[in-house]
């Protein structure tokens, strides 16, 4: 499998992406290639960490979000590839509300060659929950299994992304 | 011994444990007295009496001494599972009916503690409503606290049910389904007076109307109901312009939430409750008008619900701006003149007192550092300088945001100011407090098709975020004169309530200070720091003849999207309770 990805930029940093355009590929891309188990990404996407706060349970950015950030992208719609979904979740999208999730991100370089220390003040990556590398392609295996190029999400979908077939969520659901 | 004389022994004994009171009735009569030297030693309703003053006349514990201030007894809460938004934060204002403490947890479930032994808080019983901690739930976990109504505690539920509860044992004596609609619920308190027992709505939000009704105290049964949305053809439908909008139902969404307890003025037998912002908060586009009774006070008879008088404080908001913070009632001097006036900190920054029985507008004062959405309050009609009765849409002063892309930013943030935060008033001082945030918040519009509005789901339009470092600050306005009396600056936005007691003002921080201030000056006298944060009012009490205060901590809740740096603060519900030695 090809280790060479286009980075992706984060569309609201453009000064920050001259800056990533230039920088290494990163390690937290090469450990996404392994392939993931979407059954197992879908529990961290519910209960790891906080996507649904911001992407809701669907993935679109509705039912579920909370009052918390603005509502994220919607990933059903995504044109993200399975490196750019390792890039955004584990180095987050500095300048955004998208927050980081690799154990070494902005330590060690392997995310964008930089540092926290290199942002000004105030524009820091947000830090989100700590997940594993496997976790990180559990979570892209799952996108790509249940959730981009998906349509409208379904009563069944909801259920079985809350994994109870009553869930309050999903009682108001065609 | 037969098991009758037995049972006469143990309940002696059980009277004995508890300071030789009796473990009388919470009659109509205790509660009218409430705030009277018969019950000074103890705090039977969530304002301490009908004018949610939040003042204790009790004074064992005062700027001398308070410096030797010890924690006597605590004891863990449950509820601390999540919903969809969340753990939720503990913000009850706890009762306490001779030695015995009452509280609920953020689902609304309610504990009673036994604190007659003066060095312990023994569990007496957990009240099981039966609540369905689906963590799928979307929705913002909260309960202000309990009503005492006869020998029951009354619950409000966030699945919309209203649950009595033995106050001797804990049993559900009823439990009835008072919100019916999708969406519906209770995060705020009940409000017990007479025969009555008064409840709002309080998932706004939601995509619901908001409302406020009446219940039996006996049985649960509805009583009277009073919409914050007026339907079609009712007075103030004609401020939701939702024809212009190709959408004719966007009153059904419109919020207006009654998500804290109002007070009550006996003599009139009016409840002045708040009102929560219009729906969605940030796009008036979907929603054009002034959009009533949302951002209001209204004044309900309480026999009947209807409405006597209302007061708008930011017509067509866009700001986030609910009014639902407490209604103080207070009677005081101005210009010369006795006057009964309701006073309250508004969520927009500015300090209102208001005519009780016309709810007429008699002067106002900014009370946070930098407000700028307006450039001042008519003086005439209370209303905000750029508010223009003719436009649909509003304009204030930091600029209008809109659907196609205007952006603007508005101080104070858009949780205040103030928020639900319970305020207090000192009547020997003639200073009101409240605990608030110093901030702004940026604004935008994300337009939302109608079709995918649901009851139920969380709609707010747009995005109201943080801008730059948000504080807070704790405040005393002389209500007499509409001025600031004193400012203390806090290191984090204040979330929480305050309480005063005779020369005292107490309140917990969100990084879990605990704190006792001079009521003059707001100089530090008393701090602890307890590790849970805080956004409840504490209480204070007597034990026997001892004084002492109370309040109770948990997680940061939504409350703590204004303080990242506490976000490692983990979320355990606690009861401290703290007296000399």
């Amino acid at each position: 499998m090809s280790l060479s990805y286009v980075v992706a930029v984060p569309l609201a940093a453009l000064t920050l992406a001259l800056v990533m355009l230039a920088a290494p590929v990163s390690r937290a891309q090469e450990a996404g290639a392994a392939a993931g188990d979407p059954d197992r990404g879908r529990v961290v996407y519910r209960s790891v960490g906080y996507c649904v706060s911001c992407h809701g349970w669907a993935g679109d950015g509705k039912a579920g979000t909370n009052l918390q950030e603005p509502v994220g992208p919607n990933l059903r719609e995504t044109a993200l590839d399975s490196a750019a979904l390792v890039e955004v979740i584990g180095c987050g999208r500095p300048g955004t509300p998208m927050p980081y999730h690799d154990r070494a991100a902005y330590r060690d370089g392997r995310c964008f060659g930089m540092a926290l220390d290199d942002f000004a003040p105030g524009s820091e990556p947000v830090r989100g929950k700590t997940f594993s590398d496997r976790d990180v392609a559990n979570i892209v295996a799952y996108l790509e299994a249940y959730v981009i190029g998906r349509g409208e999400p379904t009563f069944v979908e909801c259920t079985e992304f809350y994994d109870n077939p009553s869930a309050a969520a999903c009682a108001t659901m065609d | 011994m037969n098991v009758k004389h037995l049972m006469v022994g143990l309940a002696a004994a059980a009277a004995a444990g508890s300071a030789g009171m009796a473990h009388a009735e919470v009659t109509p009569e205790r509660l009218l007295a409430a705030g009277s030297e018969a019950e000074a030693g103890n705090w039977l309703m969530v304002g301490k009496a009908y004018d949610l003053n939040r003042f204790s006349t009790l004074d064992q514990i005062n700027t001398s001494n308070v410096a030797g201030l010890r924690l006597a007894m605590a004891a863990p809460i449950g509820g601390s599972e999540p919903a969809g938004f969340g753990i939720g934060a503990m913000q009850a204002t706890p009762l306490v009916d001779n030695g015995f403490l009452y509280v609920s947890d953020p689902w609304g479930t309610p504990y009673k503690f036994d604190l007659s032994s003066g060095d312990a808080a023994r569990p007496v019983w957990v009240c099981d409503t039966g609540i369905d901690k689906d963590p799928s739930q979307g929705i913002l976990l909260a309960n202000r606290g309990l009503g005492l109504s006869g020998t029951n505690v009354i619950t409000v539920l966030p699945d919309g049910r209203v649950v009595a509860c033995d106050a001797d044992t804990g049993d559900v004596v009823w439990d009835v389904q008072a919100a019916t609609d999708v969406g519906e619920g209770f995060t705020n308190s009940p409000l017990v007076v007479g025969d009555k027992i008064i409840i709002g709505q309080s998932y706004g939000d939601w995509a619901t109307r908001g409302w406020i009704a009446a219940l039996d105290a006996n049985s649960g049964e509805e009583l009277w109901r009073f919409y914050t949305i007026p339907e079609p053809g009712e007075p103030g439908s004609e401020t939701w312009l939702c024809d212009q909008t190709g959408n004719p139902d966007c009153w059904k969404t419109g919020g207006g939430a009654a998500w804290v307890a109002g007070s009550y003025d006996p003599e009139s037998n009016l409840t002045f409750w708040g009102t929560g912002n219009p729906v969605p908060m940030y796009d008036p586009e979907y929603r054009p008008g002034d959009n009533l009774y949302t951002n209001s006070t209204v004044a309900l008879n309480v026999e009947t619900g209807e409405l006597e008088w209302y007061f708008q404080y930011t017509p067509g908001d866009y700001m986030d701006y609910d009014e639902v913070g407490p209604a103080l009632l207070v009677e005081t001097v101005i210009d010369g003149e006795e006057r009964k006036v309701m006073a309250r900190f508004g969520r927009n920054g500015i300090f209102y007192t208001l005519d009780r029985a016309t709810g007429a507008y008699i002067n106002s004062v900014a009370y946070v550092g930098n407000l700028n959405w307006t450039e001042g309050i008519d003086p005439k009609t209370g209303k905000p300088l750029e508010y223009d009765p003719e436009s649909a849409l509003q304009t204030y002063a930091m600029g209008a945001i809109s659907r196609a892309g205007d952006v603007a930013t508005t101080c104070p943030n858009i949780q205040g100011g103030t928020n639900f935060f319970p305020t207090a008033y000192n009547p020997e001082l003639g200073l009101a407090y409240a605990g608030g945030i110093e901030g702004c918040s940026d604004l935008s519009v994300r337009e939302v098709d109608p079709a995918d509005v649901t009851p139920g789901n969380i709609f707010i339009g747009g995005a109201g975020v943080n801008s730059g470092e948000q504080t807070g600050s704790i405040n005393a306005v002389d209500v007499a004169t509409s001025t600031i009396a004193a400012t203390l600056p806090t290191t984090y936005a204040m979330y929480g309530g305050v309480m005063a007691s005779a020369d005292l003002l107490w309140a917990g921080h969100m990084d879990g200070r605990f704190a006792a201030y001079n009521a003059s000056t707001l100089e530090e006298l008393w701090s602890m720091n307890m590790g849970t944060s805080f956004q409840a009012a504490p209480i204070t009490f007597l034990v026997g003849d001892k004084q002492y205060v109370a309040i109770v901590g948990g997680g940061l809740g939504v409350g703590g999207g204004l303080a990242p740096e506490l976000s490692n603060m983990q979320a355990a519900n606690m009861l401290w309770v703290f007296a000399l030695d």
